[in-house]
């Protein structure tokens, strides 16, 4: 379907909307990690540790070196370090400066600890530790996600059919159970019952970052044989994970479905089309899909985007080191780079997702442009 | 005769060697069939999340868990699991560090004292910390635990912000907390039994503990919370501190203590113990329950004098078990390496020590067993005495525990050495290990590969979870003995000889050096290298002719080319400048070694050092013993890092530089580094002077050519340039997948066999009886002690006050036939009081097992005229004694005569019982049957008379039956319709009743 001018204008406009947010968002988390002295904090220890492992180090039993000598090599130690880390400079210096650098991901992991997430040795750059974690996100969670869609887009408006149906009731006290429990928690029990107890799942899972990388080789290189063995060990792998996540987000999704939907079945319009004897699959299709098809599209496209985010802890139970455990290692460690380097990645993805929306709105929804 | 002679000859020989061949296969028999290298032929080493444990372990995925801090609450329910035991080793110490400062510096003009100072300001001595007078200011500074009015004439340099009180400042109330803290309940109850408690740095967890028990036992401070809070009140009132509403306040300032706590492990209810305590003392605690990460921000983080802390539990690791060591007093009890409060910073206030001996410090005496500037043993150990009395006065620290590690291993797992100080972590381990039937072992880790894991032998091993692995890939020259912590030869033997402290000996004139300038080795004297302090003579012939894991000959190029190369990178200028951390930390000991001279397969090690243990001597020449890998690859490291410069050895360099971090076993850099050698980058030309001494060159190019090949065939097959000389070969390495392989070298060069290092476990030292009569007032007192253990054992003492833990006098048990005697001569008796108790501490230790064992007994002293109306006495209850055991084997003689007797009559009764009693059963059997067959032809007649009563009532029901025959037909008709109707309303029913649970259902769910 073509654009007008007028759809496009609104398109146009709602995209450098969004790339300001970006840029505010960047901004703001390096003011936050930067003014708010959260980096310098823990800098400062880590430099401080070090020094003092140095110290311990130049002053061992036996033989002692100059006590003066000892302090000048201290000193000094902690001024490279100081230096390294950046600590020499004001905040907005250290913080704000990397802003135009992190848009193309061009700088280093500060931490070896964030590197270390994805098994990679420093010098690293960001991007590439987000390329290694990014699709162990993907494979865990976010395919947990496209599953619970898949079934809970069409299951939901059948369920609203039903509403006060003994599966509608089912439904609403599964989606009740799955947000009372945390994942991890599922995950937990998951791991211990079919991993350790039955052992139809691994215990380990930690093969899975190097069967990720592998099959980004195979792929690369074409190498079908490869790509087959790694896709199946990849399944073996993931299918415990994939499947508890999925089974902890089906009830919320199901819900919101079913929610959105039946709004709208109970609307005079789609009661009129009954009334007209068009069949249930016509107006299903034709007066309630269609309706539903913003609101749904916005809940699944929007829940991809915040599904690269990762779940730290559930990530953790499966040892599955992915976008969250990334989160949460940048931010202990006080890695500025990654942090900025995290949130721009997730934002833009999230932005990325609205802009995909704006347009489908303006496409799907006429209204949307005036 | 002369053919007799022959046959005799012959038969003589033929004899001979009948005799001495079964002497000679003896020998030669085991050492052929003898299965060299490890217990089991691959090992797999994989990362074990620490929740994941007790079911990997149960499941038997691992078959041990080499990460030894697990929670104590797991541990515990590990070890009641069948299957499945805890070693436990003391790995850790946890404390209580205090924040000392004082709130408020003030500078006095001219010189002042303590006294002087109080009496100016008004205000009790104890509120002075710290007065020092600066010669170069002619003022004296003044350090105080609350803020004071200042006087006129008087500097204020320093006042705190928010707080105008430092109860820790208060020596005297550091001393008194060390009663406030239950440490054996803790012990008990938070640590569930996997810790030890300890008073100060060094305790029973210790070898060095039981040189310095005189001491410590003083202070064995016991929980006495009543006298912890007299003595505070006390000391709190006379400085001037005030209790309102039960909380103490300084000047209408509420006095506030900021705890930071650590949440990772027990530390946090040890935390929140202290707490309390501090509460129930009036102290208004605000606890802050932190990680690592922010709770070392805080306390190492900021200065001691902005009070964003007063307390912070403390929790370090412990290494290897160490019989003299001095680095626990250097490290928490002196301001050697940094850790008193100050943390050494330049910018922050530093904690100056208040107490003296002798006008000397704490610090003083710590650096002087630290750093060897004594004559004797006896002035080390004075020293050390010294410095930990002074460190537990002043109580900077409140110690707790020696937390135990706790290693989780299945049963059936033998071979294991259980190292008094590592642990299982200990290398002996990985070399005995093995489970009948198997082949391999399975091993978890908390991680294999880490950011920081980095395996280079310049700088990189600076993490548990490369060294661990690691060590099973190579041998050491020397290493710390299990259960004694003494340094013993592994792959080398070693003779030492000493000057003395004072003294020097001649270096050889054909002992070398490596002339960094000339790059090559000369002889030591052209560089001025004379005389040393000591030698040691280390036998490398286990090293030399045996092989690399890539199967080349370790040669005299690979010890001393490898060593000129480190010598190189920290003695060349340039060099110098590249890797400054690897200078830092190395040239210390290099700057002792003098010249090293190889004779024949030995190797002479010349140096400035000396020790009172000549073991300790020969530890210390190892800096001149490199041995860990091939020559090659230390050249490969030295190219990346200092000539091609892509590479940095050191993490420092890494981060400055933007350079990756040298591993030789991850697979880039590993790649990268074969290239140099496959691209000719690396030429032996370049090298070849490292490897040449004035006696010639210990490497032709054809062997190192043959090398290089050999380091690449390696490469190729496991991925990994990690070659060493060890029982197990690295041939797998995953950082993603956070695994490694280790297989067994099993090459016939390699000296040892599976069980040459396994030590099993340490049987301590039992004290199993203590024999300890009346002490007499005046006379001599004798206590013999009974002490079981292998090895020579010494058993110490230590007489004390029970409550004021006061010494009265301490030594060493004499060694005798009736065991040790403790003998307390007139001199040490007259000092005690009459009818009193006395403590007495033992400490029993061996040669073989240093970690002591302890026992505390009793003694009550009498005066000594009564020890011979006592002894009467006891001689007449000794005599009393006898007559009752007379009277008492007569009893018992007596009563198993009356118990036969009884038996006999007793028999004889159930006897007669018996008979009676069958007689009454078969009288009764036979009048039951008679009465059952009377009452059957009765019951008999009576079925008759109901059989024709029966067939009568049948009868009429045929009759019956037939009419209602005819109405049912009618009556069915009707009936169906009806049941027709009431199905209907049944069906009904049950929908009605599904609709309403299903409303009660949906009411329920909403809620």
């Amino acid at each position: 379907m073509p654009l007008d001018r007028r759809s496009l204008r609104v398109i146009g406009f709602r995209a450098i909307t969004l790339s300001i947010t970006l840029i505010l968002v960047l901004v703001m988390t390096a003011i936050i990690v930067g003014a708010t002295g959260y980096d310098r904090v823990i800098l400062s220890a880590i430099i401080r540790e070090e020094v003092r492992q140095y110290r311990e180090q130049l002053t061992r039993p036996g033989s002692e070196l100059p006590r003066e000598e000892v302090e000048r090599l201290v000193a000094e130690y902690r001024e490279y370090l100081i230096r390294t880390y950046g600590l020499d400079k004001p905040w907005y210096q250290r913080s704000l400066s990397l802003i135009p650098k992190v848009i193309v991901l061009d700088l280093h992991v500060s931490q070896p600890e964030v590197a270390g997430v994805v098994g990679l040795s420093p010098p690293v750059k960001v991007g590439d530790v987000i390329a290694v974690a990014l699709p162990r996100t993907i494979v865990m969670i976010t395919v947990a996600y496209i599953i619970s869609a898949l079934i809970a887009i069409p299951l939901g408006p059948f369920i609203a059919y039903r509403r006060g149906s003994t599966l509608d009731k089912g439904v609403i006290t599964y989606a009740a159970i799955t947000n009372a429990f945390p994942t991890w928690w599922i995950a937990m029990l998951a791991v211990a019952l079919a991993g350790f107890y039955l052992g139809i799942a691994p215990t380990s899972y930690r093969p899975i970052a190097k069967l990720i990388s592998d099959f980004t080789s195979n792929l690369l290189s074409l190498d079908v044989i490869g790509l087959t063995v790694t896709f199946k060990d990849i399944l073996y792998y993931s299918y415990l994970p994939i499947l508890v996540v999925t089974f902890a987000t089906l009830g919320g999704w199901l819900y919101s479905a079913r929610a959105v939907a039946i709004r709208v079945v109970s609307e005079d319009y789609v009661i009129a089309a009954r009334a007209r004897g068009l069949s249930e699959g016509r107006v299903v299709r034709r007066y309630v899909m269609r309706v539903i098809a913003g609101p749904i599209l916005t809940f699944v496209i929007l829940g991809l985007a915040g599904s690269i985010g990762g779940y730290i802890i559930t990530e953790t139970v499966f040892d599955w080191p992915g976008m969250g455990l990334l989160y949460y290692t940048s931010i202990a460690t006080g890695d500025s780079p990654m942090v900025l380097a995290l949130v721009y990645v997730t934002t833009l993805v999230y932005i990325a997702a609205r802009f995909i929306l704006e347009v489908l709105y303006v496409i799907l929804d006429p209204r949307v442009k005036l | 005769m002369e053919d007799m002679s022959s046959r005799l000859k012959a038969l003589a020989i033929a004899l001979a060697t009948l005799l001495v061949l079964p002497l000679i296969l003896a020998q030669a028999t085991p050492a052929l069939a003898q299965v060299k290298g490890p217990a089991v032929d691959r090992v797999e080493w994989f990362r074990v999340n620490i929740p994941d444990v007790p079911a990997a372990i149960t499941a038997g995925k691992i078959d041990l868990y080499i990460f030894g801090r697990l929670p104590a609450a797991m541990a515990e329910g590990l070890a009641a699991t069948p299957g499945i035991r805890i070693v436990t080793a003391p790995a850790g110490l946890t404390d209580i560090v205090l924040n000392p400062a004082p709130v408020q510096i003030l500078k006095f003009p001219g010189r002042e004292s303590r006294e002087t100072v109080a009496l100016k300001l008004g205000v009790n001595p104890m509120l002075i910390r710290y007065v020092k007078y600066i010669e170069a200011e002619r003022k004296t500074e003044v350090e105080l635990c609350g803020v004071v009015d200042v006087p006129t004439g008087v500097e204020e340099v320093f006042r705190a912000e928010k707080v105008n009180f430092n109860p820790f400042c208060i020596r005297e109330i550091r001393f008194e907390l060390q009663y406030a803290f239950d440490r054996e309940r803790i012990a008990r109850e938070v640590y569930r039994g996997f810790a030890l408690v300890k008073y100060t740095f060094y305790g029973p967890d210790d070898p060095t503990y039981v040189e310095l028990v005189e001491v410590i036992a003083r202070y064995a401070f016991e929980y006495n919370f009543e006298r912890a809070k007299r003595n505070i009140e006390d000391i709190m009132k006379a400085v001037g501190a005030d209790l309102i509403g039960g909380k103490w306040h300084y000047r209408g300032q509420r006095v506030d203590i900021i705890g930071i706590i650590r949440v990772e492990d027990e530390r946090l209810e040890l935390g929140r113990s202290f707490a309390l305590e501090l509460v129930k003392l009036g102290f208004h605690v605000i606890p802050s329950e932190l990680t690592f990460g922010p709770a070392i921000g805080i306390v190492y983080g900021t200065n001691p004098i902005d009070f964003q802390w007063h307390f912070y539990t403390e929790g370090w690791g412990k290494g290897a078990l160490d019989r003299y060591d001095p680095g626990n007093l250097a490290q928490f009890g002196a301001d050697i390496i940094g850790y008193l409060p100050g943390w050494g910073e330049p910018e922050y206030w530093n904690y100056r020590h208040e107490l003296t001996i002798d006008g000397r410090n704490a610090s003083d005496y710590a650096r002087d067993a630290y750093y060897m500037k004594v004559k004797s043993k006896e002035e080390w150990l004075e020293a050390l005495r010294k410095g930990t009395d002074l460190a537990i006065r002043e109580s900077i620290r409140i110690w707790g525990f020696a937390t135990l590690d706790k290693w989780p291993v299945r049963a059936e797992v033998q071979g294991l050495t259980v190292d008094l100080g590592a642990g299982l972590r200990s290398p002996f381990n990985c070399r005995g290990w093995f489970i009948p039937g198997r082949t391999d072992i399975k091993v978890g880790h908390l991680w294999v590969w880490t950011a920081t894991t980095v395996w280079n032998t310049f700088r990189g091993f600076r993490d548990v979870y490369s060294v661990d692995p690691a060590r099973c890939t190579y041998d050491f020259v020397v290493w710390r003995h299990p259960f004694t912590g003494m340094p013993i030869p592994f792959r080398a033997k070693f003779t030492v000889e000493t000057a003395g402290p004072d003294g020097k000996l001649k270096v050889p004139d054909d002992a070398l050096w490596f002339d960094v300038k000339r790059k090559t080795w000369v002889y030591a004297r052209e560089l001025g290298r004379t005389e040393a302090t000591s030698k040691v003579v280390f036998d490398m012939s286990l090293f030399l002719g045996a092989k690399w894991h890539h199967g080349q000959t370790i040669t005299w190029a690979d010890l001393l080319g490898t060593l000129a190369l480190y010598l190189d990178a920290v003695y060349d200028p340039e060099k110098a400048k590249i890797e400054r951390a690897f200078v830092a930390v190395n040239k210390e000991g290099f700057d002792t070694v003098v010249a090293v001279r190889p004779v024949g397969n030995n190797l002479e090690v010349y140096i400035n050092f000396w020790h009172f243990e000549p073991a300790y001597i020969a530890d210390w020449a190892t800096w001149a013993t490199s041995t860990t890998i091939p020559f090659e690859l230390v050249v490969a490291q030295t190219y990346a890092g200092y000539i091609a410069k892509e590479f940095a050895l050191d993490l420092a360099r890494a981060r400055a530089e933007n350079l990756p971090w040298l591993s030789l076993v991850m697979k880039a850099h590993a790649e990268k580094v074969a290239g140099y050698f496959r691209d000719g980058r690396i030429k032996f030309d370049d090298f070849k002077s490292y490897v040449t001494t004035p006696a010639g060159a210990l490497m032709t190019p054809a062997e190192w050519d043959a090398r290089v090949r050999a380091l690449l065939s390696w490469f190729d097959r496991t991925g990994n340039l990690w070659v060493s000389n060890g029982p197990y070969m690295l041939t797998y390495y995953s950082p993603e997948e956070q695994k490694l392989i280790l297989e067994a070298f099993r090459d016939p060069t390699y000296p040892f066999g599976p069980r040459d290092w396994v030590f099993g476990e340490a049987k301590p030292v039992a004290i199993t009886e203590v024999i300890a009569p009346m002490i007499p007032i005046g006379g001599v007192g004798k206590i013999v002690v009974k002490a079981e253990g292998p090895g020579v054992i010494t058993v110490k003492y230590v007489v004390r006050d029970p409550v004021t833990k006061a010494v009265i006098t301490s030594g060493v048990a004499k060694s005798t036939a009736e065991g040790f005697v403790v003998e307390l001569p007139e001199t040490i008796t007259s000092l005690l009081n009459p009818f009193t108790v006395y403590e007495v501490l033992l400490i029993a230790y061996s040669t073989e097992i240093t970690l002591p064992t302890e026992k505390i007994v009793r003694i009550t002293t009498v005066p000594a005229g009564l020890v011979a109306e006592i002894g009467g006495v006891a001689a007449a209850v000794e005599e009393l004694g006898r007559n009752l055991a007379e009277v008492q084997a007569d009893l018992l003689r007596r009563m198993e005569e009356l118990r036969g007797s009884l038996s006999a009559e007793l028999a004889s009764s159930i006897k007669a019982l018996s008979d009676a009693l069958t007689e009454s059963i078969s009288a009764i059997g036979k009048a039951t049957s008679d009465a059952i067959a009377r009452l059957g032809s009765s019951v008999e007649g009576g079925f008759k008379r109901t059989d024709d009563r029966i067939s009568a009532v049948e009868d009429r029901i045929t009759g019956v039956e037939r009419k209602l025959s005819t109405d049912i037909q009618t009556v069915g008709q009707t009936a169906e319709a009806a049941q027709s109707n009431a199905r209907l309303a049944l069906i009904v029913s049950v929908i009605n009743l599904l609709v309403l649970l299903g409303v009660a259902a949906m009411i329920f769910t909403r809620r």
